[in-house]
């Protein structure tokens, strides 16, 4: 059954919905690699069911987590976002991109994931590698759902909605919901997995520290909400690498303490590290904390700014494609939005339409600077003077 | 959509059962693999998905080549 799900998923990810000689350009090769390489986890779960020793099977599992790792890290390239092709819309400016969506939520869910072995393997009184559980993994399963292609639409949809000047209102009670949802299924489901355990008919919470762990768990969840309040005050696109990196950090920190809090609830003891029982835990451990931290703090941030850009560099394509009155009513939504931007994020968001635009074959683009030419007639002259001061803040 | 002979519906699920049998085989061979030991477990790990990433960006650079 865990096969099965992945293969309809990597089959839906990889399926060719356009013409052939169109198929890499909008999945670039990295972004495929990134899809073929989801699977490594079967190839780990066998390794962790292997009659071998101990330490084979230590090696074994970091070699494999390195190249679990590596196929996220990757994906902060901005090749793994492709161009604009026709052929996938599915709805009026939406397009079925999962390269605009994939590499955040896989780094982020592959981070989790990586965390939480680093952790458990350095908490235990002595050493002893995760087991493996189908069950487990087939609840973890939905976990990465819910986090990648649900949360990942939602957040595009959102995101789209804001690019047009319409910030939706239940963005942030939904991007929450679905972190906190995602979490719970992917930790509990992975929980129950390493500890050899299938969740809800043998491995159950237990009573032990039922208070420390609901409180930790309530205050990951609100720590996650007051994070997504927060980001609201940032200019998208133009956020300053400070904020950024504090934004991944903030995340980070919520999700250790929610995972922790599923430990507890779930092994009913305080869990610390023994480094005079435990040291090979320890050690393995941290260096795979340290993988899951960096897909976290360093990789996902410029993964997302990618994103972002290519969104914008879609969103152009199709505004290209599109009918002529269509096109004018998107347009305008469009520039009202970044006439009242303060002046950087103007100028960010007009420099990457007009870079996405000089992409664009000659009709696609030849439509754009028309629908471009009789819009800026019909804004109002403030929002055009903060038009004109943003390609002038852009040429100076 | 681009257009084909054969309807896209049905294109997707015989897709969806070849990568099944794929991801079934290799799995099968990565238990096989672990009689051998662990070197030959990783790497066939790894050679599988990197044998089908190359299948898969070389078939549609081909394709993008000769258009």
């Amino acid at each position: 059954m865990a096969l099965a799900l992945i293969s309809g998923v990597v089959t839906l990810m990889l399926f060719r919905f356009v013409r052939p000689d169109h198929y890499l350009v909008c999945r670039p090769a990295l972004f495929i690699g990134g899809v073929v390489f989801m699977p490594l986890f079967v190839a780990i779960a066998v390794v962790l069911q292997a009659d071998w020793s101990d330490t084979e099977r230590a090696r074994s599992l970091v070699l494999l987590m390195v190249g679990f790792w590596a196929a996220a890290a990757w994906m902060a390239s901005p090749r793994t976002q492709g161009m604009w092709v026709p052929g996938l819309e599915f709805g009026p400016g939406l397009n079925f991109r999962p390269d605009l969506i994939l590499p955040g939520g896989v780094m982020f869910v592959k981070g989790v994931i990586l965390t939480g072995i680093g952790i458990m393997l350095a908490v235990q009184e002595t050493f002893r590698l995760p087991q493996w559980n189908w069950w487990g993994f087939i609840l973890a399963f939905f976990g990465i759902l819910t986090l990648i292609p649900i949360r990942g639409v939602a957040k595009m949809l959102a995101r789209r909605s804001r690019l047009l000047g319409r910030p939706p209102a239940w963005q942030i009670p939904v991007r929450w919901g679905l972190a906190v949802v995602g979490l719970s299924l992917l930790l509990y489901g992975f929980l129950a997995a390493f500890m050899g355990r299938t969740p809800f008919t043998e491995f159950r919470p237990v009573a032990g520290q039922a208070w420390a762990s609901a409180g930790l768990l309530t205050a990951a969840a609100l720590s996650l909400l007051a994070r997504e309040v927060w980001k609201r005050r940032l200019l998208e696109g133009v956020e300053p690498p400070i904020a950024r990196f504090g934004s991944g950090l903030w995340l980070y920190i919520s999700v250790v303490v929610f995972m922790y809090g599923f430990l507890l609830a779930f092994m009913g003891r305080i869990m610390h590290p023994h480094p005079a029982d435990n040291g090979a835990g320890l050690i393995i451990g941290a260096f795979l904390f340290t993988l899951g931290a960096s897909l976290i703090l360093v990789f996902r941030p410029v993964a997302l700014r990618n994103e972002l850009r290519g969104m914008i560099r879609v969103t152009v394509g199709t505004l290209g494609a599109m009918p002529a009155e269509a096109r004018w009513k998107m347009m305008i939504d469009r520039m009202r939005t970044i006439a009242a931007c303060p002046l950087p994020q103007r100028s960010w968001h007009i420099q990457e339409m007009t870079t996405a635009v000089a992409q664009l074959e000659p009709d696609g683009a030849g439509a754009l600077d028309q629908t471009r030419s009789e819009v800026m007639m019909s804004l109002t002259s403030e929002q055009r003077m903060a038009m004109m001061e943003a390609m002038d803040h852009l040429v100076a | 959509m681009s257009r084909r002979r054969v309807p896209t519906p049905v294109v997707f699920v015989v897709t969806f059962l070849a990568v099944f049998a794929v991801m079934v085989g290799w799995w099968l061979g990565l238990q096989a693999a672990t009689e051998s030991g662990p070197a030959l477990t990783v790497l066939v790990a790894y050679a599988a998905p990197a044998a089908a990433w190359a299948v898969v960006a070389g078939l549609y650079g081909m394709k993008r080549h000769r258009a």
